[in-house]
This record gives structure tokens, sequence and C-alpha cells, in this order.
């Protein structure tokens, strides 16, 4: 990690997105529901670091994801590219951070337009930038994404290729700019097994030679670790949890990531892993207030869990009571960390199972 | 040995194109008795949904069964008509539990009306036993009993699979054919299901054919497996014989190739190439352009799917079962892939 | 947000927008150029039996009275006094309006019926060539305008089989024995059955085309979905898969119904000139060519309810069988 200026930076970053109301509540002028999509978050990213981003579905990463490519207008907070805010940028600036950031898509089969060959799929960046010596650029970059020959497929349309060959040109859409950034919404998920590694592998092998950074967005764990370096967990628009990848899964801290690593199945009939005692579903983000977001189904829940936890720790950060002692550092001033057992004798509460009632309707 | 529930001898399965007959499944052999799960893994296109079809009499108007036989309690399932084996096998001996897109319930049709539906037309029940016996399954899948009478937008992703579950087991049939029933579900909301799905197998005594492309899955709830690519059935055994002495070379790199959480600096393996789209009758290992083992035999014929060291539970379908497995445990993975004119020799 | 909500709301809407329509409809005939006192003048009436007939009828007082006059009385069930006729509007128009009804809604519904049961069938049974003729077929009588159609049917059968009578709602000869009957006598008898035949059969054909191709498309595109699959796969017999097929395809079949109620009101003037039947729409061109604004003014406003309230009752239908519908949607 180096310890320049962060290429992307993100500071208490809140997008809520108002629910639609009926024609009464407006004219009541009654406040419409906010869905707090991501809520006070704070994340960077330096050069050529992959920073992975895992949540189940409706944790805010996709939300997250769009804010950080400007797609979508941030509610609170500012995120900023090398310092300027985006709210600063100009056309120029956009111009500039478009060719500088870039995303792979999830899905191979719907990111590649179908009506255009691979050669003009991968030409139109190149247009849009001014940018020449386009003939060579693309074979240059079919190279780099192992897609050789490139007269091979060049001339092909979107439909000729397996899914592995499309996300390889995806990426090379992507690197085909020369970008610093690579945003990458689950790239490798709708891959047969067999292929994942190996596009992952490539992505791993670029990185390193291009000197990319990436913000890695899944909710799979299992391939995420392969190719970053941190881990963010995200629940509910907060993330909860953030450590190196080896400390995540070795020692996961925050309840909802233990959960989450012990419900991953493991390959092998002879390991004996318990089914999870974790109930219900995660509910909308709508109208949450304060506190922290897992208490409802959290089984080391305790009383003081009705306030919001801050984030603690250096190298691994939680934000978990388990993990500071509020009421010490409300004293100080200085964030106390304890220890979960220190937590637990200290309030008396027992860790209770989370109710988990099906509130999901 | 009694009759095994569903048994598979020699299955082709071919769907009428434009571009001719598609093999979608090539001579594949397999049983299931009853009570047991078993565990059907293979990659996109190598006719695992095909077979689940097959057996719940739901192939597409341009698929049929060209040759050999699946069998469902010693009866071919060719021979029943449509009408017969609506009155006698379908949802009463045989559900389906659908692959996980949320539009499987009929979102104008409340939840307990779809099931007495069902119900009406595969049993004489009346209305009332029926809707008493899916609110017991409601029950056992952990949802209540009191909202059978909701429509499907009410629920959540998760609660409609398991009402999906509860409509296939309501009328507790002997099989239930699981097509990738967690796919599209977070993984504790899948681990929540396969809960109630372990629970169902002490409780009921059901068998389960579960089909999925994630061999985790496979490994951890079922008892048997087979390991199908291209069509064709790679290996078959009990679990624990397919993870701890596997035979077949796809059965062998696709371990390598699944993460493993507990163990996360272990490298990946990767397997080159794509399957095979095959057109007529399949005479050769679909595996071989991908196979780092692959010689001029593996060309000629399809492989038999012959036991592996004398034990008739367990079998691979590979003309090298034995050289493979043990120069894989001396050598690893060969670098190359495909033909290998001298022999394999390296 | 609630069903009940749903349709508590949905009427008000609709109470509200008739009420705008009203008020517009007012204004836009008054300001208009052109009035009956040149149709009046045309006629022979005099100068000063013109102002005693605008004293009378409030022609001179200022717009917002008129308009206030106008609305109150409306509400209590005066809806003006035809200009031309001097008659309240109501006795003028009542019968025609009813004329029309009687051919329209009948043909209308009969027709989506029979297009909606077409377009099941030719959605299940794609590819076939059954399919094919039943697709040209319904397109081909779809461009065809109902008057052009009406003069086909004519022709043919009144004109070359003699089957029907060629205009008109009841004979001359035989109105003479329903004067002293009570209304509706007249159209009970086998003489108005013969002369409706052949206008109803125009309305119907001519309303089958759009449900039936709508309806078509439908059903295709709810073959693919899951539960369609779903229903399959469980065992339902066919009939019944067709039957929740069918549920679903008719959502959008619905919701073009009040479309075409709409259209039919435009075609309903020259399908009565061509078989000269006493309805709406030919009362409303003579009312319009003779400045009548009153008789027009209510006629319009019916034309409007009318296609409101068709879209408050489809709503209303839609939100009975779709279980999901609220007002956001």
């Amino acid at each position: 990690m180096s310890a320049d200026a962060p290429l992307l930076e993100v500071d208490g970053l809140k997008k809520y997105f108002a629910q639609d109301r009926s024609l009464s509540d407006v004219l009541l002028r009654r406040e419409p529901d906010y869905i707090q999509a991501v809520d006070d978050l704070s994340f960077d990213l330096h050069e050529n670091e992959v920073k992975g981003v895992i949540g189940e579905s409706g944790c805010g990463k996709t939300t997250l994801l769009m804010t950080l490519l400007g797609l979508s207008e941030k509610t609170e907070g500012n995120v900023r590219f090398e310092g300027t805010d985006y709210a600063e940028f100009d056309r120029s600036d956009w111009k500039e951070f478009r060719r500088r950031v870039q995303v792979i898509f999830q899905d191979p089969f719907n990111s590649l337009d179908p009506k255009k060959t691979i050669r003009r799929s991968l030409e139109i960046p190149l247009e849009v930038h001014d940018i020449g010596d386009r003939e060579r650029r693309i074979h240059e970059t079919m190279e780099m994404v192992e897609l050789g020959p490139p007269e091979r497929y060049l001339d092909r349309y979107p439909n000729e290729l397996s899914g592995g060959e499309k996300q390889r040109v995806s990426i090379a859409r992507a690197l085909i700019l020369d970008p610093d950034v690579i945003m990458a919404d689950e790239p490798v998920s709708m891959l047969d097994v067999s292929t994942q590694a190996v596009i992952l592998k490539l992505l791993s092998r670029l990185i390193e030679e291009q000197g990319l950074s990436m913000v890695y967005i899944s909710h799979d764990l299992s391939t995420v670790s392969y190719i970053c370096d941190e881990i963010n967990v995200m629940y509910l628009g907060r993330i909860v949890e953030t450590a190196p990848t080896m400390e995540l899964l070795s020692d996961p801290q925050h309840p909802y990531s233990r959960e989450l690593i012990d419900a991953i199945p493991v390959p092998n009939p002879h390991a004996d892993r318990e089914r999870t005692s974790l109930e219900g579903s995660t509910p909308d983000p709508i109208g949450l207030g304060e506190g922290c977001r897992f208490r409802d189904r959290c089984p080391k829940r305790m009383d003081v869990c009705e306030t919001t936890p801050r984030t603690v720790g250096t190298d691994h950060e939680v934000a978990c009571h388990l993990y500071y002692d509020h009421d010490a550092t409300q004293a100080t001033g200085e964030v106390v960390r304890s220890t979960p057992d220190e937590r637990l004798a200290e309030t008396g509460s027992p860790p209770t199972d989370g109710e988990g009632a099906e509130a999901d309707r | 040995m009694s009759t095994p529930l569903l048994e598979a001898e020699d299955l082709t399965i071919q769907y009428q194109t434009s571009s001719g007959p598609l093999t979608a499944v090539s001579n594949a052999s397999f049983t299931i008795e009853s009570g047991e799960y078993f565990g059907l893994v293979g990659e996109s296109g190598c006719g695992k949904s095909t077979i689940a079809k097959a057996v719940v009499g739901g192939l597409d108007s341009n698929g049929a069964i060209t040759s050999g036989t699946l069998r469902y309690k010693g009866t071919e399932v060719q021979d029943y008509s449509e009408r017969e084996f609506n009155d006698e096998v379908r949802w009463k001996e045989i559900s389906l539990i659908p692959q996980s897109s949320m539009n499987n319930l009929d979102p104008l049709q409340r939840v307990s009306d779809q099931a007495t539906e069902i119900a009406s037309v595969h049993t004489d029940m009346g209305k009332e036993a029926a809707l008493e016996r899916f609110q017991e399954m409601f029950e056992t899948v952990g949802l209540q009993p009191s909202r059978i009478h909701d429509y499907p937008h009410q629920f959540s992703g998760g609660m409609q699979q398991r009402a999906i579950i509860a409509l296939a087991l309501f009328l507790e049939p002997s099989v239930i054919v699981a097509d990738e029933p967690t796919t599209a579900l977070d993984v504790i909301m899948q681990d929540q299901i396969f809960k109630y799905l372990d629970e169902m197998k002490a409780e009921l005594d059901t068998s389960m054919l579960l089909i999925t492309h994630d061999i985790s899955l496979v490994f951890e709830s079922c008892d048997r497996m087979a390991v199908m690519h291209g069509g064709q059935v790679a290996e078959t055994g009990s679990t624990t014989d397919v993870y701890d002495d596997p035979r077949h070379p796809y059965s062998i790199l696709l371990q390598e190739a699944f993460p493993d959480i507990q163990h996360p600096e272990r490298e990946l393996g990767t397997i080159d190439g794509t399957p095979p789209e095959s057109y007529g009758q399949v005479a050769e290992c679909t595996f071989v352009e991908r196979c780092p083992w692959a010689t001029e035999e593996c060309l000629e014929a399809e492989p038999p799917l012959d036991s592996v060291d004398g034990n008739e539970r367990h079998r691979a379908a590979c003309f090298r079962m034995d050289e493979v497995h043990d120069r894989y445990e001396v050598e690893g993975k060969p670098e190359a892939t495909g033909i290998q004119t001298d022999g394999g020799a390296r | 947000m609630s069903r009940a909500r749903y349709f508590v709301v949905r009427t008000l809407q609709t109470v509200a927008m008739l009420f705008l329509i009203l008020t517009f409809l007012f204004f836009f005939f008054r300001l208009m150029p052109g009035n009956y006192a040149d149709i009046m003048t045309f006629q022979g009436v005099t100068g000063e039996q013109l102002q005693a007939f605008e004293a009378k009828w409030g022609l001179n007082d200022p717009l917002h009275v008129q308009y206030v006059d106008y609305v109150t009385n409306f509400v209590t069930g005066d809806v003006g006094t035809s200009l031309r006729l001097r008659e309240p509007v109501w006795e003028a128009v009542k019968m025609k309006l009813f004329n029309s009804f009687i051919l329209l809604a009948p043909g209308i519904t009969l027709g989506y019926l029979i297009g909606t049961t077409l377009g099941t069938y030719l959605g299940t049974n794609r590819g076939s060539l059954s399919e094919r003729v039943g697709v040209i077929g319904s397109i081909f009588i779809g461009t065809m305008p109902i008057f052009f159609l009406a003069i086909v049917l004519l022709m043919i059968f009144s004109g070359w089989l003699n089957w029907f009578p060629s205009s008109g709602m009841i004979s001359a000869v035989n109105a003479a024995q329903f004067e002293n009957s009570p209304w509706y006598a007249r159209y009970l008898s086998a003489d108005f059955a013969l002369h409706y035949a052949l206008p109803f059969t125009a309305v119907v054909i001519r309303y089958i085309n759009l449900p039936a191709l709508i309806m078509r498309t439908s059903v295709v595109e709810v073959l693919g979905q899951d539960f369609v699959y779903y229903h399959r796969v469980t065992g339902l017999p066919r009939l019944r898969q067709v039957r929740h097929i069918a549920k679903h395809a008719s959502l959008p079949v619905i919701t073009v119904y009040p479309i075409s109620m709409t259209r039919a009101i435009g075609g309903l003037v020259l399908l009565e000139v061509v078989f000269n039947w006493p309805g709406i729409g030919y009362e409303l061109v003579q009312a319009v060519l003779q400045r009548d604004f009153p008789v027009v003014q209510f006629v319009f406003f019916l034309i409007a309810a009318f296609v409101l309230v068709s879209n408050y009752l489809i709503d209303v239908l839609y939100g009975i069988i779709d279980p999901r519908v609220s007002v956001e949607d």
C-alpha cells in the first residue's frame, strides 16, 4: 500500500432514494420514506491496491459502485478523485475521469453490444477519447487478455464467443484506454467455475503488470479472496468490517462477517460444517434510524447496540460494540478498544438469539 | 438389491434443431435409491438440466429420449402417456423444485389456491385436507402457516423459494428433483434452505435429485453423486468416493477449480476450453479437447462407465482411469491439454 | 398501499376529472366563433324575438354567472336546452343515446370476447397454418374503416341477398304501430332485430382484430414465463393451463378496451350515416352544424364521461384481477 495520496476517496457517503408517495401524502406534505441504500460510508483506494466489497443482495454495493463511477449523485458526503470532489468536475474533468476510471460488468451476455463486432466495441472508446494508432492498440489489448491471435476474434460478434471469451473482451475494453482504476462488478459470477479461475488469474496478472487499482464488488467471498488485498464487508448500506483478506478469513470479527463466512459451503464431504443459525432475511433499508443495523439478527446483541457503533481498529477495522467500550470512549474522548468477552461480561447481557422474525413484508 | 427408485441406463436425450439433432445427454447411467440424496453436478451445457426435465416429464417440445431408458420404480418413464404420468407419477411421486428464478409462482394466484389446484389434479384429497397438509409443510420450511393465503409478491425471494419447496413436498413424493434451487439466493439464505432440506430427509424419507453447478453443495448435502460433462456421465459414486479417489480427469480438475473458503491460499485450478455441443451420435469422450491426459483412444469411442477398482458403486468413464489417477498423485496436473500422440508419456 | 385505498382514490380522481371537463367544455363552446344568433336569424327569427330569446335563457348574463347557473343546473339534472329544438337537451338526445348505446356496447363487447378467444387460440398455436391465416385475416379486417365494412355488408346482405333492410332502425311503415306502446316495445320487435343485425355485425367484426392481435402477442409473451412452465410441470391439464395463461394475457387487452370505446365514437358517426341509424353520432353532427351548443356541450361531455368511466371501470377490474396493483403503479 503506497503512502501517496489516495486515488479515490469516499467520505461519509450517503445515498438515499426517496420512495414514491401517494397523492394524499403529497397533499398532506408528508415526508417520503427513504431507502437508505448507502449510509455514512467511508472508503479509499490508493495506487495499485485491490479492495473488495462484499455483501449480499440489498446491501448497497451496487449503489456504491454507481456513485463511485459518477453515475449516481450522492445525497450527502463527498466522493473525490485525486483530491477533487466529483461535484466540482467540469466537462473536461469528466472526460478525463471516464478515461482513467473504467468498469467491468457482471453479465458477459449483456454488456457487449450484440450488433457490433469485437473490433468495433474496442474502437469506440478510442474514438470517443480521440486516441490514435487504433489498430495497434486493439491488437495489443487483445494479446493482453490472451485472446490470440486477435484476427480470430476481432471480426466476430459477441454471440459467437463463449462467456469466458466475452468477459475477456470486456476486460480488454476496460483496459484499452490505459486506465488507472477499474471497477469490477461481479465479473466472474456468471461464468462456469472452470473459467472463473482463468479470468481471475488474468485480472490478477494485469493488475500487477499495469499497476492498476481495483474496486471489486461481489457477493462471493471465495473468489474475492483470490484477487483482493483487502476486503470490506457491507451490510445494509454500511461497511461493518475491513481487513486484509487472509486476516478476515481466518479471524472474522464482526458477527455478520462470521455468519457469512460460516454459511459458505465447503467442497469436502468429510468436513462437518454446521448450518447457519441465522433466521430471516436482510430487511429493506428503509427508515432504519440509529443503532447497529445488524442488531435484529445478531446472536451477540447487547443493549448498547441501540446506538450506532463506531469503527475501531487500524489495520483490521470493525464497526461493532463488542470491540469497543462505548462508555469509556465517551468519558475519555478516545476510542477505547475492548475484547468481546470483556464487553459481554461487563454488560451482563447474555448473547440473545437474533429474533429474525419474518419481518420481510 | 431392491429396484432402485430412479434409474437411468444408457440414456440419450436429443433436441431437434434446425442444425440437426442436438445431443444433450449421451448414454448416461446412474441410480438413485430410496431415502438417498443424489447430486448431479456439472457446468453449463453438460446436460444435467435436461435430465431433470426428463425425470419430471417436462422436456421442451423438441426434446425426446431417443435411446436408453429412464425408469421410475421399474417402469420406463417413456411408457407412460401424458395422462397416466399426470395421474400416477407427477407430483405425487416425483415433484420439482425449479431453478430459483423468482417467477415460478403464478402472481395472480394465492399460494394456497395453487396448492389446492395441484392436489385436485393428482389426488382425491378434498380441499380441506390439502390445505391442512400444505400448512404443515409451510411450518416444516419455516414459514408461518397462516400465510398460505398470501400472494407470491407478498413474500421475499427466499420465502418464495421456500414456498416452492413446500409445494414440492406437500403431496409427499418419493423423489424431489431440485434444479439449481438456490442459485439466485444469497449464501446465508442458501444455507437456511439446505437446513430445511436436511431436516426433510430425516423426517420424510424422501429422495432428492439435486442438480447444481456447485460441487460444494453436493459434497455437503448428498450421499451419492454423478459428475457430468458435455452430456456424458464422467464419474459416479458416493460423495466420499468421488472426493477421496476421483478417477475421471474432469472430476479431478473440477474439484481443483472450486475455491475452498477453508483453504483460501490454495491455487485455483483451471480447465481450458469449453464443453462441446454435440450433434447426432456421440462417438468420443466429450472431454477430449480439454483433457491433459487425452490420447488417440479417447477419440475413437465413448468411454464406458466402468467400475473403479472393482467397486460397483464407484464408476468412471475414462479409458485411462487407473493411469490418470496414479500419474496425478505423483505429478499433479500436466501443462498441455489435448491429444498427446506419445501415449501420454511425459 | 392497500387495494381499498386504490379504489377510493381512483373514484375521486374520476369525479374530479369529470368536473374539469364540464368546465372546459362550457367555456370552450361559449368562446368559439360562430353562434346561434346567425343561425337563428337565418331561420327567420327577428331581432326582437332574438332579444326576447336571449333574455329568457339568460344568454346576456356575464359568462361566470352563466357558468354557475349551468353547473348548479347540471348537478340537479337540468343539462341545458337545445337552442334549435327548443326543448331540454336531455329530452332531445336521450333516445338517440340509447340507440347508439345498444349498438356499440354489445357490439364492441362481443367483438372483444371473440377477439380474445381467437387471440388465445392464435397464441397457443404459433407456427401452425391456422395461426397464420388467423393473423393475416385479422389484420386485413382491421385495416377496413367501419363505414367500408358497413357498405360491404349492406351490399351483400341487403342489396344482393335482400335478407335485411337497408336503412333506419324501424321501418316507417311499422313505426306507426308503436305510437301508443311503451318506449321499449319497439326494441323487442322482429322488425327492429332485422334492422339491427347489419350495423351490429359491422361493429362486432370491426372490433375483433385489435384484441385478437394483442391477446396473441400477450399470450406468446406469457408463455415464456417461468410460472407457465411450472403449471405445466405440476401436471395441470392443458385447459387449466390455458385458463391461467389467458388470465395473465388478458391484462393488456383489458387496458385497450376503453381505447376501442373511444375510437368507436369516431366511427359511430359514419356508421350511423351509412345505416341511417337514429343515434347520437348523427344527432351530434346536426347540432354542430347549427351551433346548438347546449346539445353539443352535453354530448361531448357524455363522450368524455364515457371514456373516463370506462377507464375507471377497467382500472377497477384490473385491480380485482391483479392483486399487485396500487395507485403508484
